[in-house]
């Protein structure tokens, strides 16, 4: 096979990225010069402005130099301001275009461009085993992934030196992955894909080398990381209290977490031990397998939800379901199975390595594009429901959910008034009903040729192509033109020098709006607090101990007088303190709550 | 009463597209098969040149819109009413029945939001402990509505079966277009309470 026919298969990762191809028919993974075919996905900027480091060597540097270490960068990937919901560890900006930017030096880097950095060194390793020069390859995202965030990896690929032939579904994927082997068996499976940053639940059936994805559901914002981020918050209530943290400690305390994250999958208790972490401070601690599972349920939690509606839209029910298959690094965690078994009423399959699983059906999907494989159709869809907004600021849906991609749809519009010359259209990505809660993927100016009111007419056909990405074609059908559009994205384009200039004001977690904000959100967590423990106290004295009831009363004291001290960290400790205090008292009541409805029902 | 459905001229009949015999009840098992089977027939992937690629391409868009048409029940009988030449009845006239379902429904749902509005305000362990019982309760009462409309789609396609086997009347398929649209739209919308609910 010539190096141009060859394409490679790559998942780019939130933690890992690898990469494959086939190789005589077989799917292969391939390693780095040490032997390793998991590359960290982390890139190190030297201050010296030299070359950057990719991988392991990169990851190290992180509790040195964290501003200088990207890692998770795939969070960042297409985001815009007010769109990020966690602390990197770096500076993120947003630039007067929106876009999300990392700050570096005077430098302001695109998180595609730091992509970039990661698919030339998965590149060069392909080059390195293949000994032959590789131009083509199949990119994995998440499946909620939506547009701007599919462009952006696309755009990684590219400034990587790629053509890119394919934007792939991780959990479709991990599918071929798993269904290539069970191409006579007729089923219905899930796969529930919790990675290190981003969580997918896909339901699809296979049937004679056909896969067809019946519904998607999922949340880019989920995974590993924010385990590691609830026992690094932990540590630090542990620690710190309510003093400030330094930048490195924070650094450390992240990688403490992840270590005892993946120990926990095999211990039933780990040692954390953080030397001189405060000054000349050192700490140490024991964390269990249930503490740890405490931490990350509110976290688990979000995708019980995710899981029940691709369900009801596969219109599947659990019974129907052959398997369960579990791919991601984080579906190691005991917990998270035991999750899944809860939810799906069986013991999930875990016949795939949680790591490889994506890239070899990657790998897959490369081979089958290139005809070095045999052929296998799939049948995937767009997660987000496709709409343009309408009169009254509503979404007019356009393309549902889960519509099998590529796809078309048409529309028609005309002016409003005689010469009207264009009409702006706006177009939006998401499930709510009025426009204003969608995201907005851009907009675009529909040209009219001048015309009486009513008589122009302008066909507009949105298609969403096999990466699930957007494009727009209209045909104005007094000139039988036609022109593909351009969709503006939501904010205006400016030059580099002014974004520069802007950087300043728009520091993401803008330091002084935080405390305000903070103090008000605590306020209203204290209100609601005292109201909840005086409705409570009439039936506290059934349910819990004197001594509890003590502990309330005493923490109900402590609230009210940091609601009057106006002094954030006091109220924060007074309003933990009580949360604490009536957390037996809340089980009671819902176990009380529970009891008296079985009762009512003649079940007990 | 006629036995087959004459299709109007110049009108697409996804049926044909789809490669299976027009009927009110096909299920979504058996669309979901023949999507498969043509969908990888002329699937634009397997294509080896441009000029294939986009012909396939043409070809796929029609297969992919007949799946979605014929996979949803209220847009399949609506097809169905199209290509023998009726519409779907305009305006709303409910039948006593179907009022008796939308009655329950929508106090079901009522009941829903108003306890969401309460509880979306509720954060701390304490707070939302002390809503458990209207949680229950409210669930029950979704549930109830629910299992309604399953009964009432159940009875339904029933009447479509024996439609399928008895011959097409254009009044009863009118009718039971919009009952399908109806019973949808309601299930989506407890489907949506209860999954809200979770959280």
């Amino acid at each position: 096979m010539t190096s141009d026919d060859t394409i490679v298969g790559i998942d780019l990762g939130t933690t890992n990225s690898l990469i494959g191809v086939v190789e005589a028919g077989f799917p292969i993974l391939l390693a780095d010069e040490n032997g390793s075919r998991l590359t960290p996905s982390v890139v190190y900027f030297p201050s010296d402005g030299g070359e950057p480091e990719v991988g392991a060597a990169a990851l190290r540097r992180r509790v040195t130099e964290p501003a200088r270490t990207i890692v998770s960068v795939k969070r960042l990937m297409g985001k815009r301001r007010g769109e990020l919901n966690l602390s990197v560890g770096y500076p993120v900006v947003a630039a007067a275009d929106d876009r999300l930017r990392i700050k570096l030096d005077e430098q302001l880097l695109l998180p595609e461009e730091v992509s970039a950095i990661i698919l030339r060194r998965l590149k060069a390793i392909a080059e390195y085993r293949l000994e032959r020069p590789v131009h083509r390859a199949v990119i994995t995202v998440p499946a909620y992934f939506n547009d701007a965030q599919r462009q952006a990896t696309k755009r990684a690929g590219e400034l990587a030196g790629f053509q890119v032939e394919r934007i792939l579904n991780e959990p479709t994927a991990a599918a071929l992955a798993y269904g290539l082997e069970r191409l006579q068996e007729q089923a219905k499976v899930a796969v529930f894909d919790l990675g290190g940053g981003t969580f997918d639940l896909s339901i699809l059936e296979l049937r004679e080398g056909v896969f067809q994805v019946l519904a998607t559901q999922g949340d880019t914002q989920l995974g590993g990381d924010d385990f590691d981020r609830a026992i690094a918050g932990w540590l630090q209530g542990e620690i710190f209290a309510n003093e400030p943290v330094p930048p490195l400690a924070q650094a450390r305390m992240l990688e403490a977490a992840t270590l005892a994250k993946h120990q926990l999958s095999a211990m039933d208790e780990v040692e954390i031990s953080l030397p001189f972490i405060s000054g000349t401070k050192s700490f140490t601690t024991n964390l269990t397998r249930a503490q740890f599972e405490q931490l990350i349920l509110p976290l688990l939690e979000r995708t019980r939800r995710l899981c029940l509606q691709a369900l009801a839209d596969a219109r599947c029910a659990v019974a129907n379901l052959s398997q369960v298959v579990l791919v991601g690094g984080s579906t190691r965690i005991p917990a998270v199975r035991n999750f899944v078994a809860d939810i799906f009423q069986r013991e999930p399959n875990t016949t795939q390595h949680p790591d490889e699983s994506i890239a070899l059906g990657a790998v897959i999907q490369g081979g089958m594009l290139s005809g070095a494989m045999q052929q296998l159709t799939l049948l995937d869809v767009t997660p987000l429901s496709l709409g343009i907004e309408t009169f009254g600021g509503l979404m007019n849906v356009i393309l549902p959910r889960n519509t099998t991609i590529p796809c078309k749809a048409g529309e028609m519009f005309t002016n409003a008034v005689d010469q009207q010359r264009a009409m702006l259209i706006r177009f939006l990505q998401g499930e709510r009903e009025m426009a204003r809660d969608n995201w907005e993927l851009g907009q675009l100016e529909l040209p009219f040729s001048p015309a009486p009111r009513g008589q122009a007419r302008v066909g507009v056909q949105f298609a969403i192509d096999a990466d699930g990405i957007l494009q727009v074609l209209a045909r104005d059908t007094l000139t039988q033109q036609d022109q593909v559009l351009e969709i503006r994205h939501a904010a205006v384009q400016v030059d580099d020098e002014k974004v520069e200039s802007m950087v300043a004001e728009s520091v993401e977690y803008a330091f002084e709006d935080m405390t305000e904000r903070q103090l008000t959100e605590a306020r209203l967590k204290a209100e609601e607090l005292l109201t909840a423990v005086s409705t409570a106290s009439a039936q506290a004295g059934e349910l819990i101990s004197l001594e509890q009831q003590a502990a309330i009363s005493q923490a109900t004291t402590a609230v009210q007088s940091a609601l009057n001290s106006n002094s954030l960290t006091a109220l924060k400790a007074a309003n933990a303190q009580l949360d604490q205090a009536t957390e037996t008292l809340a089980a009671a009541l819902v176990e009380a709550a529970m009891e008296a409805a079985m009762r009512r029902k003649g079940l007990i | 009463m006629w036995l087959r459905v004459r299709i109007s001229p110049g009108m697409l009949d996804y049926f044909t597209i789809l490669g299976v015999s027009p009927q009110a009840s096909l299920s979504l098992d058996a669309a979901r098969a023949a999507f498969q089977e043509r969908g990888a027939a002329v699937h634009p992937d397997a294509a080896v040149d441009a000029a294939e690629r986009e012909a396939r391409a043409a070809e796929f868009q029609l297969v992919n819109e007949a799946y979605a048409v014929l996979s949803a029940r209220p847009r399949r009988l609506k097809h169905l009413l199209e290509l023998a030449g009726g519409q779907v009845a305009k305006g709303a006239v409910l039948d006593e029945s179907l009022m008796t379902v939308f009655a329950l429904v929508n106090q079901a749902l009522q009941q829903a939001d108003a306890f969401l509005a309460k509880s979306a305000t509720a954060t701390s362990a304490l707070a939302k402990a002390l809503l458990t019982t209207e949680a229950l309760t409210t669930e029950d009462v979704l549930v109830t509505a629910a299992q309604v409309l399953v009964a009432r789609q159940e009875t339904l396609e029933s009447l479509l079966a024996r439609m399928d086997a008895e011959g097409l009347d254009l009044v009863l398929l009118q009718h039971a277009a919009q009952e399908a649209a109806f019973l949808e739209k309601w299930e989506l919308q407890v489907q949506q309470r209860r999954l809200r609910l979770l959280n």
